[in-house]
């Protein structure tokens, strides 16, 4: 089952725009930190989104004087910032009411905005695309005189999309309460698996299910923590010996976003005790027990290299 | 194959010869040391110390030979028209990677990372013989080298924890000699003006490659309660010496 996470990330752009004879100079940006998972961004059934609301933040070209507001908008990044300021209530407004400005002074910030609103007023109807998306925000200022209202500043939000390619588990190896699976990253080139910078690898080592017949199964996906780490090997701790195991492994986009899962079903492995390279020497009867030299002769040797190092440092001075 | 080998030695030998007319070695610049990095490949003698038919080295790593990385600096203490005697010190790196068995059901069932790690460090003491390119324009040099050797080496790996009486690494000092024939093919031969100008630059008077065969024990000079780390076979090195 593919799932998308699509979390979101501003992005600030400086860009100019005119309205009504009077030069947008002024710029909006949006944060969404880390909210609740949303699910349902948009009203599709598997898009999520872990924020829900976004700060935003804006410079504006124009001075307000008292008793002006500002209005922020968001349109799709292909139709850009209306000319003309829309109503409140109406989809682009995405504010429920306007915010008060400080007279004489051209920048400030908001929060909240509903980062699902954003997305609905953007275009941005579900989240099955394959590139990351793009909306418009406006900034529009209100002039209590009653002058016709003007767009100020303009930025745009992104939102990431993209998911990366599922990976794949090369190997898993049973260790002593441990397994050490080696992955690398998936080479899925179709377009919708295009995030490929940064991406990390979640794996999750599982208790496989005995089914009827007496046969292990994987309920896939597994539940659990998973580890954490780079393509490579990445190392399952603190499991139980002598129970079968099963593995999977995630991709995680720098946005977070989760590729499909790759499973070593119907293959289970089984962490168990075993003998480091010591313990088999020891075992097998070895004679050495480690530490420094031992016995008169080996006490030779460190004495005649500390000789040569004098040696060389008199003849050196 | 042999025949490109022996194309190979006599444009050597030829380029030697012009070398030979070539050189300058009033304008070198004071000769008073050397390094060489040089690479083989190794496997201890560990299984050596076992009459019972048990095998612990090969058991867990096999039978490959991991790649031996040593660097050799080098004092010339002794510069005569005949060649060179140098003392020097010496650290290498070598690592075996394997797996251990069951603690539960034996060597039926392999897992479990496990190393051997070895940092050998030597001081040694060898001739070179120069002569044969700065007196006669041949451009090899034929050495000897004779080594005190102290192997620094650790284990690691999970272990069996309670289901072995072992601790689950270990780690120690082992000695031991080792002594080394070697020949060195004399990379100035092959283009004498610009070794003359690296010399100028750098300081370096020769660069050569270099192959060699080793011989050596590494088992605290015989001590009963030592293992044995030195190969069982002549090892081959071979790599690249700056004398300078």
């Amino acid at each position: 089952m593919r799932r998308r996470l699509a979390r979101l990330l501003s992005l600030l752009l400086l860009t100019t725009g005119t309205a009504l004879g009077q030069t947008s100079t002024g710029s909006v940006s949006a944060s969404a930190s880390d909210q609740p998972s949303l699910t349902n961004m948009t009203g599709r059934s598997g898009c999520q989104s872990s924020t829900t609301t976004a700060t935003w933040n804006w410079t504006s070209s124009a001075t307000p004087s008292t008793g002006d507001t500002y209005r922020l908008a968001v349109y799709s990044s292909s139709s850009g910032c209306s000319s003309t300021v829309p109503a409140l209530g109406t989809s682009n407004a995405v504010l429920n009411s306007d915010v008060l400005a400080t007279p004489g002074v051209a920048t400030g910030s908001y929060t909240p905005v509903s980062v699902s609103q954003m997305a609905s007023a953007g275009g941005v109807t579900n989240c099955d695309y394959a590139y990351d998306q793009t909306v418009a925000m406006c900034v529009y200022i209100i002039y209590a005189s009653g002058t016709t209202p003007a767009l100020v500043a303009t930025g745009t939000f992104n939102f990431q999309l993209a998911i990366p390619p599922a990976p794949v588990i090369n190997s898993a190896s049973p260790e002593t309460s441990s397994i050490s699976v080696n992955v690398s990253a998936g080479s899925q080139t179709d377009a919708n698996h295009q995030a490929t910078s940064g991406v990390t690898i979640e794996v999750l080592c599982y208790p496989a299910t005995t089914g009827s017949s007496g046969s292990l199964t994987c309920p896939t996906p597994g539940s659990g923590t998973p580890v954490t780490g780079n393509p490579g090997n990445i190392t399952c701790g603190g499991l139980t010996n002598f129970t079968p195991y099963c593995i999977q492994a995630t991709g995680v986009s720098q946005a977070g976003n989760e590729s499909d899962v790759h499973t070593t079903y119907p293959y289970t492995v089984t962490p168990e005790p075993f003998l480091s390279f010591w313990q088999v020497y020891k075992t097998d009867g070895g004679v050495e027990n480690g530490g420094c030299s031992t016995g008169g002769a080996g006490a030779i040797a460190p004495a005649l290299v500390a000789i040569g190092l004098l040696g060389l440092r008199r003849r050196k001075s | 194959m042999r025949r490109a080998a022996l194309a190979a030695l006599l444009l050597c030998a030829a380029s030697g010869a012009r070398a030979a007319v070539d050189r300058d070695n009033s304008t070198s610049s004071g000769r008073w040391g050397a390094f060489q990095l040089s690479f083989s490949t190794f496997a201890p003698n560990i299984d050596s110390e076992f009459t019972n038919g048990t095998q612990p080295y090969e058991t867990v790593f096999g039978t490959t030979r991991p790649l031996l990385v040593q660097v050799l600096f080098s004092r010339s203490v002794w510069i005569s028209q005949v060649g060179s005697l140098d003392v020097g010190l010496g650290i290498g790196y070598w690592k075996a990677n394997g797996t251990g068995y069951s603690a539960s059901s034996g060597q039926g069932s392999q897992g479990g990372s496990t190393s051997l790690t070895i940092l050998p460090v030597q001081l040694a003491v060898g001739y070179r013989f120069d002569v044969f390119y700065d007196q006669w324009g041949i451009p090899f040099a034929p050495y000897l080298r004779g080594a005190i050797v102290g192997d620094i080496w650790w284990t690691s790996g999970q272990g069996a924890g309670s289901f072995s009486p072992y601790p689950a690494n270990a780690q120690g000092t082992t000695w031991g000699w080792a002594g080394t024939l070697g020949l060195a093919l004399v990379l100035d031969a092959l283009d004498p003006s610009m070794a003359r100008q690296m010399d100028y630059d750098t300081g370096i008077n020769h660069t050569m490659l270099f192959f060699d065969f080793t011989r050596e024990s590494v088992n605290n000079f015989g001590a009963g309660n030592s293992w044995q780390l030195a190969p069982s076979y002549w090892m081959w090195s071979a790599g690249i010496l700056f004398v300078f």
